[in-house]
């Protein structure tokens, strides 16, 4: 294999000369342990403060799975809520009941909160729902992300209202939000590629706010073992049926030969909706004519997979 | 140098001096899908590796 010459020295950090443990690629910096948490804390305050995400007086529902992304989300809004007045941070935990799996997150879910001294929700597809994720996806295994996140969205927006929650943050990084700028591409689904749910001027549902959005899952995953609270955790058994996984690959592969890929779909989804005002207004937010909750069609989401599912879902359980 | 991949299969790979993401990509993984790490420590994917190195690497993607 040929070397490159000019890469046979260890990396120094950029800022500050101690040995580097990652390498931005985007920027061509190198950071050190120490840099590398800062600039990644810094930029999730930012995002915080720049987009109004949480603001005084707000109650904060956290959904933490125990993976990694919401694992790191929850450390890093406890390091910057505090300097935001009158907030509270709620975890709430959710378990879709998919055997081999969700035992061992919810375990660390559970640690890692009990650590935090944080308030700590737990909710359940059994009890919501009746069944668990496995039974309700039995033969529809294709679709199980499909099902599985609607439901989940479903569960998470009832346990934040149970707590009175003001705004519902989910782990989502850089990576997730990439692909589904491209998944909503592919589908030609332009209303949920510009749709906001960051905001609510109607006061009809939880604003959802994703302050992981321009940390990549590279960072997230150095950033928890710089902690020491990498976990070694089992892979969904249902990804593999997932769109998403395709979208994962190709944008990865693009990522790691045009530097900076990601952000830019970022940046150019940011501005189909600032061109898309007139499309928005056209089609602003109805109600499901069965459950009342806020929807784009006649039926929300969840009220159609619950005619699909040919079943009762009781919806919630509060 | 010894390459511990994240189902914790190993391979063994005669090689000069080169940065760790030019080994990846002649051994067919996508740099940006993992984390690497030497003697326990965490490592940039530029980073040398030579022979007699343990580098073990970490999936960072799970999940649906």
């Amino acid at each position: 294999m040929a070397g490159d010459s000019s890469r046979k020295e260890a990396s120094r950090c950029t800022v500050c000369r101690e040995p580097a443990v990652f390498f931005e690629r985007q920027t061509n910096r190198h950071l050190c342990g120490t840099h590398l948490i800062a600039e990644i804390e810094e930029r999730v305050a930012k995002t915080v403060m720049d987009r109004n995400l949480i603001v005084r007086g707000d109650t904060v529902a956290v959904g933490v799975s125990g993976g990694k992304d919401s694992s790191a989300l929850l450390m890093i809004l406890s390091r910057i809520v505090p300097s935001i007045p009158d907030v509270r941070l709620v975890a709430i935990t959710v378990d879709e009941g998919i055997s081999g799996y969700r035992e061992d997150t919810i375990l660390a879910a559970n640690r890692l909160v009990e650590s935090l001294k944080i308030e700590h929700r737990h909710v359940s597809f059994t009890d919501l729902y009746g069944d668990t994720l496995d039974t309700l996806l039995a033969g529809r295994e294709t679709r199980s992300c499909t099902v599985c996140g609607i439901l989940r969205k479903k569960a998470l927006a009832d346990a934040a209202r149970s707590v009175s929650a003001t705004k519902l943050a989910t782990g989502h990084n850089l990576d997730d939000e990439a692909q589904s700028v491209l998944m909503n591409v592919l589908r030609g689904d332009l209303l949920r590629l510009v749709r906001d749910s960051s905001t609510d001027s109607s006061g009809r549902f939880i604003p959802r706010i994703k302050p992981l959005m321009y940390v990549a899952e590279k960072e997230i995953a150095a950033y928890l073992l710089l902690h020491d609270a990498w976990q070694d955790l089992p892979e969904c058994p249902y990804a593999k049926f997932a769109l998403r996984q395709d979208a994962r690959a190709m944008l990865s592969t693009l990522e790691y030969r045009y530097p900076g890929t990601m952000v830019r779909l970022m940046e150019s989804k940011e501005a189909i909706e600032t061109s898309c005002t007139v499309e928005i207004n056209a089609n602003p937010l109805g109600s499901c004519r069965e459950c009342g909750e806020p929807c784009s069609g006649e039926l929300c989401q969840f009220c159609q997979l619950r005619r699909e599912l040919d079943r009762p879902l009781s919806g919630s359980g509060y | 140098m010894r390459l511990i991949l994240p189902d914790r299969s190993e391979r063994v790979i005669a090689t000069a001096t080169v940065p760790l993401d030019q080994l990846l990509l002649a051994e067919g993984i996508n740099p940006l899908g993992v984390i690497a790490t030497r003697d326990g420590a965490l490592i940039p994917e530029d980073a040398p590796v030579r022979s007699g190195d343990v580098i073990r690497l970490i999936q960072i993607a799970h999940g649906g």
